[in-house]
This record gives structure tokens, sequence and C-alpha cells, in this order.
């Protein structure tokens, strides 16, 4: 036996002590509270959102203010439960929470439609409207980045913004673990990650009254970043603390929108090392190649790594989503700047605990 | 001895006739067409591009004036001028703004060490606006360092959404340092992807709506809407079929200088370098064999650089070609397991003692002794010119096969321009007058094209757009 596998298996064995200790201990859960409320963004269009409870306990209509994408969940290593526990606070649509990816068991809901054939409505059991309550559970919860929506009616509530960022890690700093099986260490670690919410608006579907369902003539004409469209300042990634020079930067991408975006850097090239929340081959390898772009199709997550410089790199939409409404004038739309400060000097240094959550179980944005 | 007098006298016929279409026709080149130096003087232009359905379409595009093309006399072309370039090498563009709006240049995956200009915009510094009133135009100036060897793209940085769209975009090489085009033609720093002839595919697409729009004046404060946006025509390297097919630089297409018509003798490593040009994806589907697609975005898809193998190279025969992307791959047609013999079976050549060989004593990659199913290569003494000749390549398990079809009765056969008249390759046949005539080698013609097939038009006129043929060319026809 070669001297690496020889310590890999040593390593692996202490790894399955260590795990079996964990697994005698009780699983530890994860509770999020979130509240789901019809808002107009700030370009004027109808939006629903997620927000995070106020009291954390759903039981008082509180003064939450939505947002679309919703709440970046962050499950803390370790965790293998996760509770969405949710209040629906929209006036008349039951929604229900989804995360494809991520296994439960399903109850879905369905209708009879005019030839009294089953259609279904709802993946999973519905929170029903004007103030309805759920708890939504998911066990052995995997490592990586999801997206969580409703899944009722996803082809008006997608629309309407009933989704958000959902991040799994498998330790503080540890995007993912190794695989055990395979000859090569996969372990993906990073020292801070960035955010970029894929979405877009038709105000033919939100602005009607009830919302419309996406069909043939769907049209998007508002394309965002983590629900801005630039030169709105909130089109900007959502950083676990501002970049600076020489840190392992995970760039987190996901698509809610109904059609594909091929984000570029300008001026950087990534390696993409995992999509759906599974890794890649290419992770594993030495040297694997660099994108400067990549398809980022419909309602996928992809997480790749870069070790940018100082400096200002734009990050937009190559297929030239770059609108803010119909006809805007010059860039809109999907672009957003990856601003990276000088590295830090040595006394200055210091240790981030990234991927922390705010005791509510929602992510904690450092501002160090 | 009849026999080969007949053999020669229709060589001869196919030689004759060669020599006369290629006096005619601008030479088709197999290197890639573009210009080369340390640094490049570009203009952003107004101009016009031709589409073979007559339609005449407003543009913007890069120039490089007075280094490339006889015919373009100063004109903006469509794409930019192709830049071949050395992997280390330093370079800057200087850019002249004749435009009515501001422009840029950005480089994706090449590192730009420096960048002036007149105001520094969302993605880069950019040139403004040709201010007619003084007759001053913007200036910007980028320096940057072909890192690595690759296929990249350039583009406006500025406001891309219309620009690109308009055609201020154009395609970078990088070859290896060790790159030599008699010797070492390498397109990345590994002996896999040695190539013999490189053709490029840039892809774009327009909706000549947006480009009426920004040519008669916009409303003030108003780009097109975006979500009316429908492309009708689509290019190759500027241009829609069948104007690809044309020779290059030709006088009656000024701003459209590139053509693209790939060619190549079986067995021959084909390097295609396939870019992503406009806001679509585009399934290129490279008919006749698969395609090993060994780098994407200008980096070799090699894991690690310490293995033999291009680990991560993948076959496929259609490549997803998406807004912004390179890809490059490398193809070698041999026609083998097409269950018949390329060259005719020995009855075909009416001697069968002297029909061709198939001489099969050495693997051609590695040159080995021992069979490996092809015929040798010219080095291996596999001499298509021997009165006995052996073709290299050819798949020697259906040497002497014939086609397993009956043709019809030419009265019962619809022609198409480049059939020879044989299903034979480098015999042609008899045809019905005024039939044929664009297959000139009896080569094997293969369509290449979009397989979205609404691609394959010109504002609803099909065939166009997104269309070439790929020829293979009996061994003897001079390519590059």
């Amino acid at each position: 036996m070669k001297y690496s596998i020889l310590m890999k298996t040593v390593t692996r064995s202490l790894a399955l002590l260590a795990l079996l200790v964990l697994i005698a201990a009780p699983a530890s859960a994860h509770d999020v509270y979130l509240v789901a409320k019809e808002f107009t963004n700030a370009a004027g269009i109808t939006m629903w959102g997620f927000a995070e409870d106020a009291d954390s306990d759903l039981t008082t209509v509180g003064t939450e203010a939505p947002t679309s994408p919703g709440p970046v969940i962050r499950v803390p290593a370790g965790d293998t439960i996760l509770n969405i526990h949710v209040r629906n606070d929209l006036a008349a649509d039951d929604l229900s929470l989804f995360i494809p990816g991520q296994s439960k068991a399903l109850a879905p809901v369905f209708v009879a439609d005019a030839y009294g054939r089953d259609r279904v409505r709802s993946f999973d059991a519905v929170t029903t409207a004007a103030g309805g309550t759920n708890t939504y559970t998911w066990t052995g919860v995997k490592t990586g980045s999801y997206i969580y929506q409703s899944g009722t009616d996803v082809r008006t509530q997608i629309p309407m913004g009933l989704y958000g960022a959902l991040i799994v890690d498998s330790a503080v700093g540890e995007a993912y673990a190794d695989n055990p099986d395979t000859l090569f260490d996969e372990t993906v670690r990073y020292d801070n990650d960035a955010i970029l919410f894929f979405s877009e608006a038709d105000p033919a579907v939100n602005n009607a009254v009830p919302p419309a369902q996406a069909g043939p003539n769907y049209q998007p004409q508002h394309f965002m970043i983590n629900g801005a469209s630039f030169p709105d300042l909130a089109a900007a990634p959502i950083f676990d603390h501002d970049p600076v020079a020489g840190e392992t930067l995970l760039l987190r991408f996901f698509n809610i929108g109904l059609d594909d975006a091929m984000p570029m850097l300008n001026g950087l090239t990534m390696n993409v090392i995992a999509e759906d929340g599974n890794l890649l081959p290419a992770a594993s390898l030495p040297s694997p190649p660099g994108q400067y772009s990549m398809l980022l199709a419909a309602g996928k997550t992809m997480d790749a790594l870069v070790s940018p410089g100082e400096g200002r790199y734009a990050i937009f939409d190559r297929s030239l989503r770059l609108d803010s409404g119909p006809g805007t004038m010059d860039n809109g739309g999907q672009i957003v700047h990856l601003v990276v400060g000088p590295p830090p000097a040595k006394a200055a240094q210091v240790a981030y605990d990234v991927g922390a959550t705010n005791g509510k179980g929602i992510d904690a944005v450092h501002v160090d | 001895m009849k026999a080969m007098k007949y053999r020669n006298r229709r060589w001869l016929g196919v030689t004759l006739m060669a020599a006369a279409l290629l006096v005619l026709a601008p030479v088709a080149e197999a290197a890639i067409d573009g210009i080369t130096g340390t640094s490049f003087e570009f203009t952003a232009k107004e101009g016009y591009i031709t589409t073979p359905d007559g339609g005449s379409i407003y543009c913007w595009g890069y120039s490089a004036q007075g280094t490339h093309s006889a015919h373009n006399d100063g004109r903006m072309q469509y794409p930019g001028p192709t830049l071949i370039l050395n992997e280390g090498q330093t370079y800057t563009i200087t850019l002249s703004n004749e435009l009515p709006v501001p422009v840029s240049l950005i480089f994706p995956g090449l590192t730009v060490t420096a960048a002036s200009g007149d105001v520094d915009g969302d993605i880069t510094w950019e040139a403004n606006a040709y201010d007619a009133g003084t007759e001053i135009a913007g200036t910007a100036s980028y320096t940057f360092t072909a890192d690595a060897p690759g296929t990249y793209l350039y583009h406006s940085g500025t406001n891309p959404k219309v620009q690109v769209e308009m055609g201020l975009l154009g395609v970078i090489v990088v070859r290896p340092a060790t790159y030599d085009e008699l010797d070492n033609r390498i397109a990345y720093n590994h002996a896999d992807t040695a190539f013999g002839h490189e053709y490029l595919f840039l892809h774009t697409e327009m909706d000549p709506r947006v480009h009426q729009y920004y040519e008669f004046g916009m409303p003030t404060g108003m780009e097109w809407d975006n979500s009316d946006w429908w492309p009708v025509y689509w290019f190759f390297n500027g241009r829609a079929a069948p104007d690809d097919l044309l020779g290059s630089h030709v006088a009656w297409l000024p701003t459209q200088p590139y053509n693209l018509i790939p060619r190549a003798h079986p067995g021959d490593k084909v390097l295609m370098r396939v870019v992503g040009g406009g806001r679509e994806s585009h399934p290129f589907h490279h008919h006749g064999d698969h395609a090993l697609v060994i780098a994407m975005d200008g980096q070799l898809l090699d894991g690690d650089a310490g293995t033999p193998e291009l680990d991560l190279a993948y076959q496929e025969f259609t490549m997803l070609v998406n807004p912004g992307q390179t890809m490059d791959a490398i193809l070698d047609w041999t026609g083998e397991k097409m269950g018949w013999d390329i060259y005719g079976p020995p009855y075909y050549e009416v001697d069968q003692e002297s029909g061709h060989i198939c001489q099969d004593f050495f693997n051609n990659e590695t040159g080995a002794i021992g069979s490996d199913g092809y015929a040798d290569t010219e080095e291996q003494l596999c001499d298509p010119t021997s009165p006995t000749p052996c073709y290299p390549y050819e798949w020697c398990e259906d040497h002497g096969r014939a086609i397993p079809v009956l043709l019809p009765e030419t009265q019962n056969l619809a022609f198409g321009a480049w059939w020879s008249g044989s299903p034979y390759l480098g015999s042609a046949g008899a045809l019905p007058p005024g039939e044929g005539g664009l297959n000139p080698n009896s080569a094997y013609p293969f369509m290449w094209h979009s397989h979205k097939e609404k691609e394959l038009t010109n504002n609803d006129i099909f065939p166009g757009g997104q269309l070439t043929m790929f020829f293979i060319e009996p061994h003897g026809v001079a390519i590059d």
C-alpha cells in the first residue's frame, strides 16, 4: 500500500470514528422562521418574498420586510436536520417550501381538472393563505449550494419571487468535505464567499391582478442579481466580509430565472467545482482548467473558486440581459462588481468565521 | 495497361477541371485569416454588411486600417480583425472612436495590465463618443498579455447589450511559444493538440430591427427593448451562408473579409476554434465525425499537467457554443466503418491487379510495427501518388467493398451542386449538363451547421445562416 493511500485510510478510519461519536450524539436541528408577504420592489414590480420572522415563533403578524430572493439560509456545519417554519401572509395563495436537491418525504396536493384527472398543484403540503402556518423538515441535509422555493403553482410563485439561497457547509470555512470513496482529496475550503443570485421579472405576469402564470408570452424585462438591477447599489454580491486580495473566494451562483444565464468574469478566471450541490470531477484535480464564463442554466446552482488580486472586476450576464426594464439606457440588469481590497497588514489580520448565522438560523453577514 | 490509361485519363480530367475552377475561384485558405504585430490601431466605425438575401444592415465595427484587407479600404469590418498573437508577449491596442456612442474593448480570459481612456466605465475604460462639432474622436488604450495559448474573443465592454449586437466583437488566437507553422502546429502546449489544418467558427446573430433603430436615430433616452429581441440572421465569421463559402476578402463584401470553407484529407487533424460571439447558444453540429473537445475558454481540458492524457477532453458531435465562450476541438475524419471502400472497389478501378492497396504495417499514431486498422501514413511509405496507390488512413477492413447501394439511373436522380457524379472520393462521374460544379476535386462534402434548424435561414429564406460545407479532399489535393 502506498504511503499516501495508507495515510488516507488511517485518516478515514479516524474520521469514521469521529463520525460514530457524532452519530451517538443526537442529530442537531437548524430552525428557520420565515413569513411570506407581498411587496413592491424598487422597480415598482409586485413581488412575493420571504422575510425572517421577527419573533421566531410565527405567532404574531409582525412588521417584517420581505425580500426576493428571501433571506440566505445557512445550515451550521454539523446540523443534519433543517426545519423551515413558515407563516403565509399572502392574501389568497397557498404556498409550500421545496428544495430541489434535498430529500424529503413529500405530500403532493392534487386538483382535479375539467376532465377529472388529477393534476399536481403543489409538490408538498401547503401552508394556507392569510396567516396559515406549517413546518417543513429535511433530515440528512446534504452539503452544497441550493435554492429554496415555493413548490406550489410554480408557474406563478417562482416569477412572483418566492425563493432564496440555502447553503450547507461541511465545516466552518469548508464547503465540501472529502469523499472518502475517492482517491483524491476533494475538500473545498474557502476564506470568503459571495452569493450571486440571478433572477428576472416580467411585469405583465407580476403586476396582473391576480398574478398571471408564466406562459408562452412570458417576456422578462427586468434582470437582477440578488434582487436588484444595476446600477441600483443593492445589485452587489453578498459577501461574508469585504474581499481582500489573496483570499480564496467561493462564488456561489444561483439562477431561479426561466432562462439560462451566462455569468462572465472580466479579468478573472474561476474553477467551477460544483453543480447543483454536487462536486464536479475537476474539483479534485491538481490543476483544474479555469473558465471566465459558464452556463448557469435555469434552476441551477454552481460553485466556483477564484483568488482575485486587488481590483474591481465586473461580473455580468454574457447573454447580455443587461436591462432594468424595457429600453433602459446603458448598462443595467445583471451586472455587479467584485471589489477586492488590498491584502490586510499582518497585525490587522482577522480570523473570519465564514458561514456564521445570526442565531435565528439566517446567514450573518460580517461587517468587520 | 489499358486499364492504367483509363485511370490516368480519369484523373487527368478531374485535375484539369479542378485546376480550371481553382483559377476562377479565390483559393480557400486553411490557416486562420488574421493580423499579427505587437501593437494595433483600432478604429470603431459605422458601416454596412450585406446578407445573402440582398439585405444591407447598418453595423458598428472595429477596423485596423491599412493592415489587412485590400478591399476593406479603411471600413469597419464584421467581425473585427482576428488577432494572431504569441504566448507570453504583451500587446497594445489603441482605440479611436468615430461612433456616436462611447466604446471600449474587453478581453475575457486574458490579463489586461493597463487600460486608459476618456472615462472609467462600468466594465472597463472607454473612449468617448465622436464629437461631430469639434471632429474629435474619443480614444482609449489597452495593454494585455497573451498569458496562455488558446482561442479568445474581444468585444466592447460599453453597453454590450447593444454594441455586441451591432458588431463590435472579434477573435484572438494565441499561439503556443513553441508553435511553428511548418514543424510544430499545436494549439496548446501539449502534444495531443497537434493539428494539420485549423478553422475559425465564430457564431453570431442579428436582429435587423435593432440596427435600423440605431441607424435612423433612436428616440432620446431609450435603447432598443431587448425583451423584443428576435434575431433572424445567423453568421459564421461574419457571413451568413452561402456567402461564407465564397473566397475570403472578395471585393463585393468589403466589410466581411472572412470566409469559412473547412477542408481536410482523410486522417488529417482539423482544429476547430469555435467561438460564441453573440447572445444565444448555438448547437454546432459537425457532420461526418465526432470531435475531441480539448479546451474551453482558452484553457486546456487537462486537470493535471503531469498526466500524458488530456484527461478532461471529451468527444461530441454537436458542440453547444455558449455566448462569450470559446471551445477548441480536434476532428480527424477517416471514413472508418462506413461499410464501403471510399476510394472505390477494385472493379471500379477496372483492373483489380492495379487498384489501390491498403498497406497497414504500422500504427499511424505511435509508429510502432503492427496493424492499427488504418492504411499507413505517407511517412510510413503509403504513397497516394504511386502507380499502385496507397491512401493514408483508409480503413482497411472496408478495402475493396463497393458502396452497398444500387445507384438509380441518372434520369431518376436529383442533383446537388456538390455531387461529383461518383460515390467515391476523388472520382468524378458523368453528370447531366448544368449539374454539379461546386466540387472540383470530387471531395466528400459534409454540411456543418447550427442544429437549431431555424438558424439555417436568412430572414426566413432557406438555406442560409450558420451553415458551411466541410470538404474531405482526396489525397494529393493541396489544402495549404
